[in-house]
């Protein structure tokens, strides 16, 4: 069981669900801290354009992007939508990658936030706990534990620096040389 | 051998530590972002005497550092400061008992 904990923010009378995290993605090359409103409203999960903006995600880039441009109604505005599909998202030691709407069009206003959809509790099989009366909220996640390692050691790291990491710890116990030779075999 | 297994701890200490530099600064990242964020909702009021409503506002180690009422020219004069926006909390002021349904 693993928790995400999200910050339940109380001002101007809008009391909210704030979710932060680290959005990453190699093609197009983006790096960008995300706040976003944790909607359990909305089907899917969308940047907001200020936040694109911020990115400097090009309109050019995002034409580029996959899917037709699908209309996505926010508090009374249209905006054209299309999927970055391999967004990750990180959340602490918790990354998880699924495909996210980025406005396209429509987005002059620049006001509306982003969300965090339905869609990533479904991809997370997330429950999400709230509680306004103590401003508490987070999301707990079953069985991630496992996923997580494996994402960190078979994704994120190669066979390779697998390898290493384990004749490091190696290395600190047991004699040096027989083990290098291993080391050397394998590799 | 000896010297190429000295090599190898070299060099994957300097791996393990550049993992743990990249971890240090996310967080960091994610820490300033989140102190500017609250200090911004503690601080709206304060905005909004000093004339920042219907604005966009950047904020920076809680002051600040550039607004405007088109996001665009905000982000250049961020970016004229050196400062990379993807990093940087920027939020609307709206106007006093302004409620937002989404």
């Amino acid at each position: 069981m693993k928790r995400i904990p999200l910050q339940v923010s109380h001002f101007d009378n809008n009391l909210r669900i704030i979710a932060r995290f680290l959005l990453r993605c190699e093609n197009p090359k983006i790096f960008a801290i995300i706040e976003a409103i944790v909607d359990t409203g909305s089907p899917i999960t969308i940047i907001g354009p200020r936040d694109v903006m911020r990115m400097r995600f090009s309109k050019v880039q995002r034409e580029r992007l996959e899917g037709r441009n699908k209309p996505v109604n926010i508090g009374g505005t249209q905006m054209f939508t299309k999927i970055l599909n391999n967004a990750k998202l990180k959340f602490g030691d918790i990354e998880i990658e699924m495909p996210i709407d980025v406005p396209i069009k429509g987005e002059e206003k620049a006001i509306q936030p982003s969300l965090l959809g339905v869609d990533f509790m479904l991809k997370t099989k997330a429950k999400l706990f709230f509680d306004p009366t103590n401003k508490e909220a987070y999301f707990e996640i079953e069985g991630y534990l496992l996923q997580n390692f494996l994402q960190v050691f078979v994704l994120k790291f190669s066979y390779r620096n697998f390898l290493q990491a384990l004749f490091f710890l190696s290395l600190k116990f047991l004699p040096c040389k027989t083990f290098y030779r291993f080391y050397i075999h394998l590799t | 051998m000896e010297r190429n297994c000295g090599l190898f701890r070299k060099k994957f200490k300097r791996f393990i530590l550049i993992v743990f530099m990249e971890m240090d600064q996310e967080s960091e990242l994610l820490h300033n972002f989140e102190r500017d964020s609250k200090w911004f909702q503690e601080n709206i009021n304060k905005l909004r005497d000093e004339g920042f409503t219907d604005k966009f506002v950047a904020v920076k180690d809680t002051q600040p550092i550039a607004s405007g009422k088109d996001i665009k020219l905000v982000i250049k004069e961020i970016e004229s400061k050196n400062q990379n926006p993807a990093y940087i909390f920027i939020e609307f002021v709206h106007p006093e008992g302004t409620i937002i349904i989404l």
